[in-house]
C-alpha cells in the first residue's frame, strides 16, 4: 500500500527456524512462518511478500497470520524446486517492518451493540469497566487485512482480555461493531454472521470500493480504539 | 494430390488455405483424394467473393432416394446429433421443417448447423456421425 | 440494450474475477464455471474475460432492445428465441425485439449468457463482477430483478451465420479428461492440504466416501453431508489465506468446498484443494448431487491444465476462420 513506509531491515537470527509449506490445489503454496503469533514474524512473512511481489510467475499474495498463500500464475513445472526456492528466499530475507499510519476510532464502548460484554466479563473475571479500559489502552498493529473487505486483523490484545471465537456465530452482527477474537480485535465490516465478540460500536468506515486504495487499515497501520462514550 | 489420411484436410486453416489458392488461381475446384476419404472445394470461377455467382451443389454420394433435404454448409467432420442432445437425433422417418438444424458439421471445436432446405420427412441420412464431409455434401434427403 | 423480463434471484453479472485484491479482504468472485463464460466470450468475439450473466436460477428471460450477437453456454436451458429452439452452447444474432427464454437445466447448475461487446457496468476494482458480499460491481452491486436494462458495449468482431454455429463443450470434446463415476457422480481430483495427515484414519474416508451437495450450498462454498470427519487431536489454526476448490472440515466433521464467493481468509483446518482443472466442474454440480474426491497430483493437474488451455487456444484461432469462410460461403 502507498501509505506505508520502509526502515532499515534487520537481520534476523537464524535459529528462528524454517517455515512450514503447504499446497492448497495445485498452484497455492501456504508458508507459515515458526513460532509465535507475533511481529517479528509477521515481520518475515511482509519481507516474503515484499520479495515474490516482483516475481513474473506469482499471480497473487494473501498474507495471514504469520503466514502467506503465494499464488502462481500456473502450476509449477517443478513444485519441489519453487518449494525449495521459497525457502532459501525466506533464509535471506530479514524482517520488514511496516510503518504505517496511526488510525484513531472513535468508538462507544457498552450499550446495545457490546453484546457480549457479559460474556467476556464472565470469561475473564473483570468488571465491564476494567474490560473497556484494557481494550481501549492498548495500541494495536494491522497484522493482515482479509476475510471480508477491508478487514483488518488487529494484533496486540491484553491476555487478560482474550475471548475465544463464539462455536456459533451470531447470526446478525452489525457493521462497525469493535469487536474481540480469541487474541486479536477487530472492527466488523459486513453486517452477517460473526464469530466473533461484539464489545462496542464505531461509525468509522473502513472500506470503499470506489476509492484508491479501497481500504482504510493496511498492514503495519497503528490502531487506537477512543473511548468517545461508555455506556456501562 | 495425395495425402495418407483425409482428416488432415479438415482444420479449417488448411481448407482456408486451399480456398485462397483455388481463388488466387482462377481454378473452379479441386479434388482431393485418400486412402480413407475425398475432399472436392468449389470456387467461384473468375468472381470476387462479393459477386452473387452461385456455386453447384457437389454430391458426392449418388443415386439417393427422395430429393435434396439439406447439404454440408462447410467441409468438416458430420454430427448427427449435438453432443449434449444425443436423443434429438433426426433420422429416417423424421419430419422437419424449413429452416430447422437437422444435424451439425463440426470444423475442429466449432459446430456449423445444416440447415433443412424445404419440409419434408426424412428419407435418407448419407452420413454417419465422425464421417467427413466435403461442402455442399448432400446429407440428408426427403420426401415433400 | 437488453432488457430483463423474467428472472429468478441470484442471477449475477460475472467476469472472470476480482483477481489481485484478496490480500485486503475483497473476494475474487467471478463466474463460477470459467470455462463457459470463456467460450461464451469468443463465441460473439469477445476478450474472454468480458462480463457476462450467470444464470442460475430460471425461467430467465430477456428482451433484445436492438439487434445483438448473443452466445449461450454451461448448463442446456432448452433455449428459445421467440419460440424458435436454440441448440446448447450456440451463437447467434438477436433481432430488435425478440425474447430469449431459458427454463430450468435437466443438467449442470449455471448458464452463460455472452453478448456481443460485453455488459457495460462500471469497473470496481479491476472487475465487472457483482460481489454480492460486498453489496459492489455488476449491475448496482445486486442480483439482476425484472426490470432491469442492461447497456452492451459495441462490437462487431464476429458474424455468426444465420442459423447460429457452436462449440463443442469441454465434457464432450474432451471426454477422457473429466471422470465420472459408474453411477454418474462426480469425481473431482484434489491434492491433500496442510492438515490432510492430521485427520489419521479419517482422511482415509474423506477419498473413500461418497459426499452429497446439500441445500447449504451456493457461489461462497459448498457444504457437504456425509460421515463426519474428525481430527486426531484438536489444532488451533491461525488464519490464513482462502482460495477456491479448498475442502475445509470445520468442527461438525462435514467438509465445505470454498467456492467464487469465498471469503480471503479462514482458520477451519483444510483437508485437500480440487485441482483448478475441476473446478468449473464443481461450478456446474447441483444441489443433491454425490461427488467423491481422489487423491491426484500435481502431474496429472499440469496435464489437465494444459488439456484445457489447447481446447480454449484452438477455439480462439479456429473460430474466426470459420466465421469469415461461411460468411465468404453465403455471398456466393
Amino acid at each position: 500500500m502507498s501509505n506505508t513506509s520502509l526502515k532499515a531491515p534487520h537481520v534476523t537470527p537464524a535459529h528462528m527456524g524454517l517455515p512450514k509449506i503447504s499446497m492448497i490445489g495445485n498452484r497455492s503454496y501456504l508458508v507459515e512462518a515458526p513460532g509465535e503469533l507475533d511481529l517479528p514474524a509477521q515481520r518475515r512473512i511482509w519481507a516474503l511478500e515484499r520479495t515474490l511481489k516482483a516475481r513474473p510467475d506469482v499471480h497473487e499474495l494473501i498474507p495471514g497470520m504469520t503466514n502467506l498463500l503465494v499464488i502462481l500464475q500456473r502450476t509449477a513445472e517443478d513444485s519441489g524446486r519453487f518449494q525449495d526456492e521459497l525457502l532459501e528466499i525466506w533464509q535471506q530475507t530479514a524482517e520488514l517492518d511496516l510503518l504505517g499510519k496511526t488510525i484513531e476510532v472513535p468508538t462507544t464502548y457498552g450499550g446495545e451493540h457490546a453484546i457480549d460484554l457479559a460474556a467476556i466479563c464472565d470469561y475473564s473475571g473483570l468488571t465491564d469497566k476494567e474490560v473497556v479500559r484494557l481494550h481501549w489502552e492498548r495500541t494495536y498493529t494491522v497484522f493482515s487485512v482479509g476475510s471480508a473487505p477491508g478487514f483488518g486483523y488487529l494484533g496486540g490484545l491484553d491476555p487478560r482480555i482474550f475471548m475465544p471465537r463464539k462455536k456459533v456465530p451470531s447470526l446478525r452482527m452489525l457493521k462497525g461493531m469493535v469487536t474481540i477474537g480469541g487474541m486479536q480485535s477487530g472492527i466488523s465490516v459486513l453486517t452477517g454472521p460473526n464469530g466473533w465478540n461484539s464489545i462496542g460500536f464505531t461509525e468509522l468506515t473502513v472500506f470503499d470500493a470506489t476509492a484508491e486504495p479501497p481500504t482504510l487499515l493496511a498492514p503495519g497501520d497503528r490502531v487506537r480504539f477512543i473511548p468517545e462514550r461508555v455506556e456501562l | 494430390m495425395k495425402r495418407s489420411s483425409i482428416s488432415s484436410f479438415s482444420n479449417p486453416a488448411v481448407i482456408a488455405e486451399l480456398a485462397a489458392h483455388l481463388h488466387r488461381n482462377n481454378v473452379a475446384s479441386i479434388h482431393i483424394e485418400a486412402a480413407d476419404g475425398e475432399l472436392k472445394l468449389v470456387a467461384p470461377v473468375g468472381a470476387s467473393l462479393q459477386t452473387t455467382h452461385r456455386a453447384t451443389p457437389v454430391l458426392i454420394s449418388a443415386s439417393q432416394p427422395g430429393s435434396l433435404l439439406a447439404k454440408a454448409p462447410t467441409a468438416g467432420i458430420f454430427a448427427a446429433a449435438h453432443p449434449l442432445r444425443p436423443e434429438r437425433e433426426i433420422s429416417t422417418g423424421s419430419a422437419v421443417a424449413k429452416g430447422d438444424i437437422v444435424a451439425f458439421v463440426k470444423v475442429g471445436p466449432v459446430l456449423v448447423p445444416v440447415i433443412a432446405e424445404k419440409a419434408g420427412k426424412v428419407v435418407s441420412v448419407t452420413s454417419e456421425t465422425g464421417t467427413l464431409v466435403g461442402y455442399g455434401t448432400s446429407l440428408f434427403t426427403a420426401k415433400t | 440494450m437488453i432488457h430483463v423480463l423474467g428472472c429468478g434471484p441470484l442471477n449475477t453479472i460475472q467476469d472472470l474475477g476480482r483477481a489481485g485484491y484478496r490480500n485486503i479482504g475483497v473476494t475474487a468472485t467471478g463466474a463460477m464455471d470459467p470455462i463457459a463464460l470463456k467460450v461464451g466470450n469468443l463465441l460473439v468475439g469477445n476478450d474472454e474475460d468480458a462480463a457476462g450473466i450467470e444464470i442460475q436460477t430460471f425461467p430467465f428471460r430477456i428482451e433484445f432492445e436492438q439487434a445483438q450477437v448473443f452466445a449461450l453456454t454451461g448448463a442446456d436451458c432448452a433455449a428459445r428465441l421467440d419460440g424458435q429452439d436454440l441448440p446448447p452452447w450456440w451463437c447467434i444474432r438477436a433481432e430488435p425485439g425478440q425474447v430469449l427464454e431459458l427454463s430450468t437445466p435437466m443438467k449442470s447448475a449455471r448458464a452463460y449468457l455472452c453478448l456481443q461487446g460485453g455488459i457495460d457496468v462500471p469497473l470496481v476494482m479491476g472487475s465487472r463482477s457483482t460481489s454480492l458480499r460486498g453489496s459492489f460491481g455488476g449491475h448496482e452491486g445486486r442480483p439482476l430483478a425484472v426490470g432491469d436494462i442492461l447497456p452492451v458495449m459495441a462490437g462487431t468482431t464476429i458474424s455468426p451465420p444465420v442459423n447460429g454455429f457452436g462449440i463443442v463443450p469441454p465434457a464432450q470434446a474432451m471426454p477422457n479428461l473429466f471422470p465420472v463415476s459408474d453411477t454418474g457422480d462426480l469425481i473431482l481430483r484434489a491434492i491433500p492440504a496442510g492438515e490432510h495427515d492430521l485427520f489419521g484414519d479419517d482422511s482415509e474416508r474423506f477419498w473413500s466416501q461418497t459426499w452429497k451437495i446439500t441445500s447449504q450450498s451456493d457461489r461462497t462454498g459448498y457444504r457437504l453431508s456425509g460421515a463426519p470427519l474428525q481430527l486426531s487431536a484438536p489444532v488451533e489454526l491461525r488464519s490464513y489465506g482462502i482460495i477456491p476448490g479448498i475442502v475445509q472440515v470445520p468442527p461438525g466433521g462435514e467438509p465445505i468446498i470454498q467456492m467464487s464467493d469465498a471469503n480471503t481468509a479462514g482458520g477451519y483446518p483444510k483437508m485437500a484443494g480440487v485441482i483448478d482443472g475441476d473446478l468449473w466442474r464443481l461450478g456446474q454440480a447441483r444441489i443433491g448431487s454425490k461427488i467423491s474426491f481422489r487423491q491426484s497430483s500435481l502431474t496429472e493437474a499440469l496435464a489437465v491444465e494444459r488439456a484445457i488451455d489447447a481446447y480454449i487456444d484452438d477455439i480462439r484461432r479456429t473460430l474466426p476462420l470459420v466465421a469469415n469462410a461461411l460468411v465468404a460461403m453465403t455471398k456466393r
